[in-house]
C-alpha cells in the first residue's frame, strides 16, 4: 500500500462521510421542523424501525448463504431464540446480544468439530 | 412539525445514563473493530494508521473497503468514490433523529452529533428515545460507541502485529453480534401496526441484495419500508 496516499485519501474519505452525516442535519436543524409537512414527519419516524429491519435482514442473509444453509442455519437459529428468550427475560439489548452471540458459537462449534 | 409527545427531558437520561445504555454497541462494535484492526496490519497498516482510519473515518464497512482497495492499488478518486457511496444512507438520519430530540433542555453542538450518527447509533436512538431523554443521552451512546470503535480498532491491530493466530470458537461467536444486536433493537418496535412496513423493508433488503451492493439495497429498503409506514398511518389519521 502506498503510505503516502493514505493520509490524504483518510482525511477526504472522513470528511466525505461527515458531511453526509451533517449537512442533512444542518439543513433539518435551519427549517427547525416546522416546515416539514406531516407526510415527512411520519417517514422519518418510520425510517429507524425500517432500517433496523433492513440492516437484520442483511446481517442474517450474509450469515446463511445458499450454498450452505443447512449447515449455517443451527448455530443462526440458536443465537436467534438466545436473543428471543433474553430479551423476554431482560429486555436488556446488551445481554440479548451477548446471550446471542455464545449460543451461536457454542453450536457453531459443535458443528464444525 | 407536529410532535407526537410533550417534550419533558429528564436529567437522569443524560451523558452517563447514555454511556451506559451504550453497552449493547460496545459489545457490538468492539469485535467487528477488532477485525477491522486485524484486516488493516494484515494489509500493510501500522497500528497508528489503522486507528487513525478508524478515528477519521469511522464507519465500519466503508473503512473494510477503504483498506483493502487501496490495498489492491485503486485510486485515490476512486476510493473516496466508494466510502462515500457506501455512506449515504446516513444522508437520513442526522434529520430522522432531530426530528426526536427533545425541544426544551441543553442542546449539543450539530457538528458534533453528526460525527457519531452510525448505523447503530441511530438504530439505538431509533429504539430507545423518549421525550425523556436528553441530547446529552445520545452523545453519551455515540462516545461509547466511539471509545469502542478505537479500543477495538487498536486491540486488533496490535494483535495483528504481535503475530498472534486467531481463535475460530470466539471469532464465530463474534460474527454474530451485529444481528443479535439488530434482533434485540428490533423486537421492542415490533407492534401490530408497522409489521407489514418492517416485513417489506426487510423482504426488499433481501431481494436487492441479490442484485446491487448491500449498502445500496439498505438504502433502498429503508426507504420503502418507511414509505409504506407513513402512508398507512396517514391514512389512519385521516390525512
Amino acid at each position: 500500500m502506498a503510505n503516502d496516499l493514505l493520509l490524504p485519501v483518510v482525511l477526504l474519505g472522513g470528511l466525505a462521510t461527515y458531511l453526509i452525516r451533517f449537512l442533512p442535519m444542518h439543513a433539518a436543524e435551519r427549517l427547525n421542523g416546522r416546515a416539514l409537512p406531516p407526510w415527512c414527519h411520519r417517514f422519518l419516524l418510520a425510517l429507524g424501525p425500517s432500517a433496523i429491519a433492513a440492516l437484520l435482514a442483511l446481517a442474517l442473509a450474509d450469515l446463511l448463504p445458499i450454498a450452505t444453509f443447512y449447515a449455517a442455519a443451527p448455530a443462526v437459529l440458536a443465537g436467534v431464540i438466545a436473543v428471543l428468550a433474553l430479551y423476554r427475560l431482560t429486555t436488556n439489548p446488551a445481554w440479548s446480544t451477548l446471550a446471542g452471540a455464545i449460543a451461536y458459537g457454542l453450536i457453531h462449534i459443535v458443528i464444525t468439530v | 412539525m407536529t410532535r407526537t409527545a410533550p417534550s419533558n427531558p429528564d436529567p437522569g437520561f443524560g451523558f452517563g445514563r447514555g454511556l451506559v445504555d451504550s453497552a449493547s454497541l460496545i459489545l457490538g462494535y468492539f469485535p467487528i473493530a477488532v477485525s477491522f484492526g486485524l484486516l488493516a496490519v494484515g494489509q500493510g497498516l501500522s497500528p497508528l494508521q489503522a486507528l487513525l482510519v478508524s478515528a477519521v473515518v469511522y464507519a465500519g464497512a466503508s473503512q473494510f473497503a477503504l483498506v483493502s482497495l487501496l490495498a489492491v492499488g485503486a485510486s485515490p478518486v476512486s476510493v473516496i468514490g466508494a466510502v462515500a457511496a457506501m455512506n449515504l444512507r446516513h444522508l437520513f438520519y442526522g434529520p430522522a433523529l432531530l426530528s426526536r430530540l427533545p425541544k426544551d433542555g441543553g442542546r449539543v453542538p450539530r457538528p458534533l452529533l453528526a460525527f457519531g450518527m452510525t448505523d447503530e447509533v441511530f438504530a439505538l436512538a431509533s429504539a430507545s428515545l423518549t421525550p425523556r431523554h436528553t441530547e446529552m443521552w445520545l452523545l453519551g451512546v455515540q462516545a461509547g460507541a466511539y471509545g469502542a470503535w478505537l479500543a477495538g480498532t487498536i486491540s486488533g491491530a496490535l494483535l495483528a502485529q504481535a503475530g498472534n493466530g486467531r481463535w475460530p470458537g470466539i471469532e464465530a461467536g463474534l460474527t454474530f453480534v451485529l444481528p443479535a444486536l439488530f434482533l434485540a433493537l428490533l423486537l421492542p418496535l415490533l407492534r401490530r401496526v408497522n409489521v407489514v412496513p418492517l416485513g417489506l423493508s426487510a423482504v426488499t433488503a433481501l431481494g436487492l441484495s441479490r442484485f446491487i451492493p448491500g449498502h445500496v439495497a439498505l438504502l433502498v429498503a429503508m426507504m420503502v419500508g418507511a414509505a409504506l409506514a407513513a402512508w398507512r398511518s396517514g391514512d389512519r389519521d385521516g390525512e
